[in-house]
């Protein structure tokens, strides 16, 4: 145990944070009722990579390491950008946003099927996309992972009071009262950590970082304070994760954490709502 | 303050106001009434530049930071964790302390109303509008709102409120369908 935290502590570091800050973040979407949109997001970076990869098999010459941030990566989120552009101009209606995001994503798991058809080198990018793995993440991604969540978790606390503002009304009016750019920061805030996320760790760990914390605490009406207690507490699964990849090392770190959170998400919230 | 002139509102291609011309002026007090969707709500919410619909000429003299909205109200059950507190923690006559701590979830229409009202009157500096303010509020309530209203009205705030009845006494009703094709 020892060894693994010598040796894979950035990668420890930065799970920790990415998790704590995803969550932050998380709260605010469910509020929002965007629980949804995010699982189309995440579905709309796991086709992006795909193509990028195949783009990137045609462009580039030679091999390139896998998770270096480049031209694949920009490729990636131009992709996402127009995917989601489509899903904006097309469900125009408010009422068919849930129907049209299950729509939407159908199709990108059709298309992300069809793609790995007729390439299959890149079926390893739809693994990875989906589970992402935390010990394969190198030194200088996760340092990038640490200062990234560092900045976006301070600029969270420095503004929070208006992005509670614009979640309480989008909650109670689903629109607000005022447009500010506060708005437009919190949604750029949310699309860089996805990005990152995604790219390190994969979908399932990211939108399950974002939503389930914040979606069982809502259910049982456990206050914000006792959200930010559960939050702490979800980020040091990733520390519990890492025991139990010394134990068994061929399972997938992202699953584990994420079963972890949810496990400990459901009983924090039971035993804290039985207490009131 | 604010002043329309020929102003009109389409949705979708479709023309639902048109020749727009109001003026609004510090302590008016503006009843907007009108038909179910006649267009009150979207008027409103062009003034304000929360939607895209409206063509012609939109003087304003208030920013962010100037005014107080209640829309109505569309989510009864949010997800997430609310007390009335978080809503409004200034008090006023009609929204005493003693709702500070109540939650919002076992709150009823009437309790949370008030919340929201308070919240637009903190907000407002130059300008408030309410849509529907008055639903689901008693008869004592609504006559402490009104009063307060009243006074906030004396001393420069321009109101504007959407209603099926004028219930603030000194306000000049518009009607919209008088802009209705």
């Amino acid at each position: 145990m020892e060894t693994i935290i010598t040796f894979y502590w950035p990668n420890i570091i930065a799970g920790i944070l990415l998790v704590f800050t995803l969550g932050l973040f998380g709260r605010h979407l469910v509020g929002r009722n965007q629980s949804m949109e995010i699982m189309l997001l995440g579905q709309e970076f796991k086709t992006s990579i795909l193509i990028a990869s195949i783009l990137a098999t045609i462009i580039e010459s030679g091999e390139h390491t896998e998770h270096s941030i480049h031209l694949e990566t920009i490729v990636a989120l131009l992709c996402v950008a127009f995917f989601h552009f489509c899903y904006y101009r097309l469900i125009k209606k408010r009422a068919y946003k849930i129907e049209g995001a299950i729509v939407f994503i159908t199709i990108l798991i059709a298309l992300d099927h069809l793609i790995v058809l007729f390439s299959p080198l890149v079926e390893f990018h739809m693994i990875k996309s989906a589970l992402g793995d935390i010990v394969t993440v190198s030194k200088v991604e996760s340092f990038f992972v640490i200062v990234s969540t560092i900045l976006i978790a301070l600029f969270y606390n420095f503004r929070k009071k208006e992005f509670n503002k614009d979640t309480l009304e989008i909650a109670l009016f689903n629109k607000r009262t005022k447009k500010s750019n506060d708005y437009y920061f919190f949604n750029l805030s949310v699309m860089f950590l996805m990005l990152v996320s995604i790219h390190l760790f994969g979908t399932i760990f990211t939108v399950g970082a974002l939503i389930i914390p914040a979606l069982i605490t809502s259910y049982f009406n456990l206050s914000t304070q006792k959200f930010n207690a559960l939050n702490c507490l979800n980020s040091l699964m990733v520390i519990v994760s890492f025991m139990i990849l010394t134990l068994h090392d061929r399972l997938p770190s992202t699953v584990i954490i994420i079963i972890l959170i949810t496990i400990t998400s459901i009983a924090y919230s039971f035993m804290r709502s039985q207490r009131k | 303050m604010i002043k329309l002139k020929g102003v009109s509102i389409k949705i979708d291609g479709e023309q639902i106001l048109s020749n727009i011309d109001l003026s609004i002026e510090p302590s008016d007090i503006i009843h907007i009434s009108g038909d179910n969707g006649s267009g009150k709500t979207t008027l409103i919410e062009s003034i304000l530049g929360l939607n895209n619909f409206a063509n012609g000429e939109i003087i304003k003299d208030f920013d962010l930071d100037d005014y107080g909205y209640l829309p109505q109200v569309s989510h009864q059950n949010p997800k997430i964790y609310l007390e009335l507190k978080d809503i409004c923690d200034t008090h006023y006559s009609f929204y005493p302390e003693s709702f500070a701590r109540k939650k919002w979830h076992l709150s009823s229409g009437g309790e949370r109303k008030k919340a929201l009202i308070a919240k637009a009157i903190t907000e407002s500096k130059k300008l408030l509008i309410l849509d529907e303010p008055f639903n689901h509020l008693d008869r004592e309530t609504t006559s402490q709102v009104t009063q307060y209203l009243e006074e906030l009205s004396r001393k420069g705030l321009a109101i504007i409120y959407i209603g099926h009845s004028s219930t603030i006494a000194g306000s000049k009703n518009v009607e919209v369908s008088k802009w209705r094709q």
